[in-house]
């Protein structure tokens, strides 16, 4: 969404100005993979003009899922919520089934569904700028928004798949990075041999003590050299999958290796500076 | 979810980025010696430098495309090939349709029961007479370094490969992905929108549908929604002359309102009239 964008009416957004700070929109999505259903929680927080139109029916929150892969975009739109006055707080709660196997882009937001006049008063939820001013909001008007959900954090092992070949003998790795993977896919793929797995599969710890701990911290290590140097040969580093992009920020913060300078990169580096290591949640079913 | 037979979309892609790593090498002659010389040694080099690899297939449902093409047939489906292409994928899911990977391995068993020769996959989509052979036979003994990349990307692109052009290549470059989704979004449209199956396949003739098609899948995917292009669909049926005329400004235009305005909840008759509106202000 662009900020440049400049309204007749106020819109509930992240640093928009509009409202006043007690006042939000936030949107959450679980995703429950054996069963491929999605649950999107919207909640309003606070008494504001928007808490009037959705009680009168006026507004609905709104969710797109984006299938990136396919280009498939879908629409639902929710009008079921729970009131608590105690809190003052409006949820609702969306339950949708997945057609794909991977994640979708998700953007939630709270739509009006018909020309509304707004009179400001004290229960706007507004700032002064506001204050007795008179505003139009035409149909089908976005007038809160959450930022657009996605399902990796971008931590490395939220990235990795990995998977043991029994046929692999002993110490024998392959990588292989997928940048292009679908959202919610891991976009990191390990095979390795059952030695190299039983290791994997233990915790490893910033300061080896000893020739084990060494030797798993070595493992992955030269995993990350392997998909570093991967990434910092892609020509097109932006159009890629969004957890990989948040890995290579945090790439960067941590070991200041610039992903733009391709010859200077130094995926070695890199990936000896990069912490934790904790792969504890390999393929879990539910993420 | 019945899972297909398909290519592992990472090692698709490396074999297509390793072909493409250097214009003109070795490793490209190759390629177009193996496509020029035939069934069997094409699959022998397929074997070779893809097939044989451990875990590259995934395997599954096998779907075969039952159908002997000519070469310009498998260039550019008339409408009853179409039809044969649509048949064939009935039941299998949307995600497969739209993985380099699935349509990588479909090329390969149409290649394997000679339902295309090799050198079909060379051929120039913009040249009359440019067959797959006469393009091949060019290239290889061409010392133009250049015209032996076009070569392979050209074959990398007829089997589904992503490399060249991302995976956006199922929907826009590759025959039979573009027959195929063409008809996948007039079936949907159809059941959407007051238009005809066939009034929707003629408004997405060739030209249309390479210009939504192209939108798509770029940062304007958000015509893709379902009351969005059936707005779209509906005015390109009434309006046909505006396809090349200003169809780019129009899609430019509703993807500016969508920031603030949910266009993707109104009715396809509502965003029709919206679109006439900017149509109207555009000339």
């Amino acid at each position: 969404m662009s900020n440049e964008l400049i309204l007749s009416f106020p819109v509930l957004k992240q640093d928009s100005g509009d409202f006043l700070d007690s006042i939000s929109y936030t949107a959450i999505a679980t995703q429950y993979q054996n069963d491929r259903k999605l649950v999107i929680t919207h909640t309003l927080k606070g008494e504001s003009f928007i808490v009037e139109l959705l009680k009168n029916q006026k507004a609905g929150f709104s969710v797109t899922l984006f299938y990136k892969d396919n280009a498939e975009r879908q629409n639902f739109i929710c009008n079921d919520w729970n009131y608590d006055e105690d809190t003052q707080e409006i949820v609702a709660e969306q339950n949708i089934d997945i057609d794909f196997s991977y994640a979708p882009e998700i953007t939630p937001c709270i739509v009006v569904t018909g020309d509304e006049k707004i009179i400001v008063n004290e229960r706007s939820g507004l700032t002064d700028f506001w204050k007795n001013e008179e505003f139009d909001i035409p149909t089908f008007s976005r007038i809160a928004y959450h930022l657009k959900l996605q399902f990796t954090s971008g931590d490395v092992s939220s990235l990795l798949n990995v998977q043991c070949d029994k046929e692999y003998q002993d110490g024998s790795i392959k990588t292989k990075v997928m940048e292009t993977a679908g959202e919610g896919d891991q976009p990191i793929k390990i095979i390795c041999a059952q030695d190299v797995y039983d290791e994997l599969k233990k915790q490893v710890i910033d300061l080896p003590y000893d020739a084990q701990t060494a030797m798993r911290k070595a493992i992955i290590t030269q995993v990350l050299c392997h998909i570093y140097a991967h990434m910092s040969n892609l020509e097109d580093k932006k159009d890629i999958h969004s957890g990989l992009l948040k890995h290579m920020k945090e790439v960067f913060d941590k070991t200041g290796e610039n992903w733009e300078d391709e010859s200077n990169f130094n995926a070695s580096f890199a990936a000896t500076r990069i912490t934790p290591y904790a792969i504890s949640a390999l393929n879990k079913e539910n993420r | 979810m019945a899972t297909y037979k398909e290519i592992d979309n990472g090692s698709w892609k490396s074999f297509g980025k390793t072909l493409l790593s250097a214009k003109g090498s070795e490793r490209q002659i190759e390629l177009l010696q193996s496509c020029r010389d035939g069934k069997d040694a094409f699959l022998q080099y397929l074997n070779n430098n893809l097939l044989n690899e451990k875990n590259v297939i995934a395997t599954g449902k096998g779907i075969f495309l039952d159908h002997k093409f000519t070469e310009a047939e498998f260039r550019f489906p008339p409408i009853d090939t179409q039809q044969i292409i649509w048949d064939a994928f009935q039941e299998v899911p949307r995600q497969n349709m739209g993985s380099c990977g699935f349509w990588g391995s479909i090329v390969i068993d149409m290649i394997k029961h000679d339902c295309i020769s090799p050198d079909y996959l060379a051929s120039n989509v913009n040249g009359v007479n440019e067959t797959g052979v006469y393009m091949l036979d060019n290239a290889i003994n061409s010392d133009d370094s250049k015209k032996i990349d076009e070569c392979v990307r050209r074959i990398l692109r007829s089997m589904g490969n992503p490399e060249p052009r991302g995976k956006r290549i199922i929907f826009n470059d590759f025959y039979l992905g573009k027959a195929y989704w063409r008809w996948n979004w007039s079936n949907k449209m159809s059941n959407e929108i007051n238009l005809s199956f066939k009034e929707i396949l003629s408004t997405l003739d060739d030209k249309g549908y390479a210009k939504f098609s192209e939108k798509m899948h770029t940062g304007k995917s958000y015509i893709s929604q379902t009351n969005t292009f059936g707005g779209l669909l509906l005015f390109m049926n009434k309006n046909p002359d505006t396809l090349v005329k200003s169809m780019e400004k129009i899609i430019d235009n509703l993807t500016y309102l969508s920031i603030w305005k949910a266009i993707e909840i109104q009715s396809p008759e509502l965003t029709q009239a919206e679109i006439e509106n900017l149509a109207a202000n555009l000339q």
